[in-house]
């Protein structure tokens, strides 16, 4: 009996260990699972503030500038298509639409001094630059958390414990590198 | 074999770099040492006034625990600057670090340039509520910009600083010691009235020793070491251990709030 002792509480240890291993790479997926879903609300937040925000900013263009239709129009598109995106790389791709839309505006508005100058046009334009800033902040944020995330499901010996449970890689928020800079107004020469 | 050995390592290679990628960082300077609100690497500002932010930055954190710090650069070299601006409020962790409620002024002074040089408000996610980047826009085209158009870097700096004060103070329900700049009219006269009566008050203030901290008990406490500690020095007594941080700022973070004009 006592011979027997010495060989149980060897396997015992063993199972503790690999128990442990798997208990912790266990929950450290679904903390970082957890994580990368908080980090990707955030950029879901921000998304949502921009097409808030654009639905004004049209209508404030318009007293302005009616009959730019084409520009108009184009934004409220890429709105709509952003507002039904569903995984992050259709969202991303989405975005990046919108901005390109955002910056035809934008050349489009230099030649409206009034518009220019409006005061609740430069409120819509620094709350949508904020709002870009802040995307490109959160979208920065997610993509360092999915970095990690995915590392560490890739990573032995969690690789394991991760094919197991159904813990896959996050996708990354891609962002196309000309869509990067936020859109930039330009209030020289307004307010003389 | 060989082609699945190779598929691994560019994918661990690419794994290693995107997030290097994500994460570069603007390149700005390290904290003054000595210095906690007042971030003046380019000199702008004389003792006089940079004691008074000073000490209207310190009134502001003891009352309400917000940090507006204001930072003057020669140059930003080009970087986006409202990028530089997330990075330095995260670098210095201006503001608490569980509510975030930090406040950035950047002024870039590039002498090599005459227009574009950029001013920006960076404003933590605890005070977006407070300083929207609406209102933050507002508050440099008509507190920030007019002084630069004269040429009035201090004044500037001074009025800005003074309306981001009292937001935040009104933000927080502390009407202690509301200060009131004058917004500057576009006519000419007017501005150097202004231009006297906030020399006058520099020179009243800096005749009365530096600043009027008389508010609730043990305030004012202005030797170098206890301005070195951030949130925590409300209570009196020890020097509060802030949850790490950066010299005397809190450890706050920024969202990426705020809004930026050029000169």
């Amino acid at each position: 009996m006592k011979k027997l002792l010495l060989p149980i509480i060897i396997v015992f240890v063993i199972i503790a260990i690999f128990a442990g291993i798997f208990f912790s790479s266990y929950n450290g997926f679904v903390d970082g699972e957890e994580n990368v879903n908080n980090a990707y609300a955030q950029v879901e937040t921000q998304l949502q503030r921009r097409m808030d925000l654009i639905p004004n900013l049209v209508n404030t263009v318009k007293g302005f500038a009616a009959h730019e239709k084409e520009v108009l129009s184009n934004i409220a598109d890429a709105r709509s298509k952003l507002a039904g995106a569903g995984s992050p790389e259709d969202q991303a791709a989405a975005n990046d639409e919108l901005s390109g839309a955002l910056s035809r505006l934008l050349v489009v508005v230099e030649n409206y001094p009034d518009l220019k100058a409006d005061a609740n046009f430069r409120q819509l334009m620094d709350e949508l630059a904020g709002t870009e800033n802040r995307l490109s902040v959160a979208r920065g944020d997610y993509n360092t958390v999915v970095a990690e995330y995915n590392k560490s499901v890739k990573r032995l010996p969690g690789s394991i414990v991760a094919s197991i449970f159904g813990f896959d890689e996050k996708e990354y928020f891609k962002a196309d590198a000309a869509a990067k800079d936020a859109p930039a107004v330009d209030f020289e020469g307004v307010g003389e | 074999m060989m082609k699945v050995a190779r598929v691994i390592s560019l994918a661990l290679l690419f794994s290693i770099i995107f997030p290097l990628i994500t994460l570069a960082k603007s390149d700005y300077p390290e904290a003054l040492p000595n210095e906690l609100y007042v971030q003046d690497f380019y000199d702008v500002l004389s003792e006089t006034q940079e004691q008074e932010i000073e000490t209207l930055g310190q009134n502001l954190e003891n009352a309400t625990g917000a940090q507006i710090v204001v930072m003057v650069v020669e140059s930003l070299g080009g970087q986006d600057v409202a990028t530089y601006a997330v990075d330095v409020m995260r670098g210095y962790g201006i503001g608490d670090a569980e509510k975030n409620n930090g406040v950035l002024f950047i002024l870039e002074m590039d002498p090599n340039k005459e227009t574009d040089r950029d001013i920006y408000i960076g404003v933590g996610q605890g005070l977006e509520g407070a300083l929207p980047d609406g209102k933050t826009g507002r508050i440099l085209d008509d507190y920030t910009l007019p002084y630069l158009e004269q040429g009035d870097v201090p004044g500037a700096i001074l009025s800005t600083y003074q309306v981001l004060y009292n937001e935040v103070a009104t933000e927080y329900g502390w009407d202690g010691e509301l200060v009131v700049p004058e917004e500057p009219d576009a006519g000419f006269s007017f501005t150097t009235i202004i231009i006297i009566i906030v020399v006058i008050y520099l020179i009243y203030s800096a005749m009365s020793g530096g600043g009027g901290g008389n508010g609730s008990g043990g305030k004012r406490r202005r030797s170098s070491s206890s301005t070195m500690f951030g949130a925590g020095s409300v209570g009196g007594g020890s020097s509060g251990g802030s949850s790490g941080g950066f010299g005397g700022f809190g450890g706050g973070s920024s969202g990426g709030g705020g809004a930026g004009r050029g000169w």
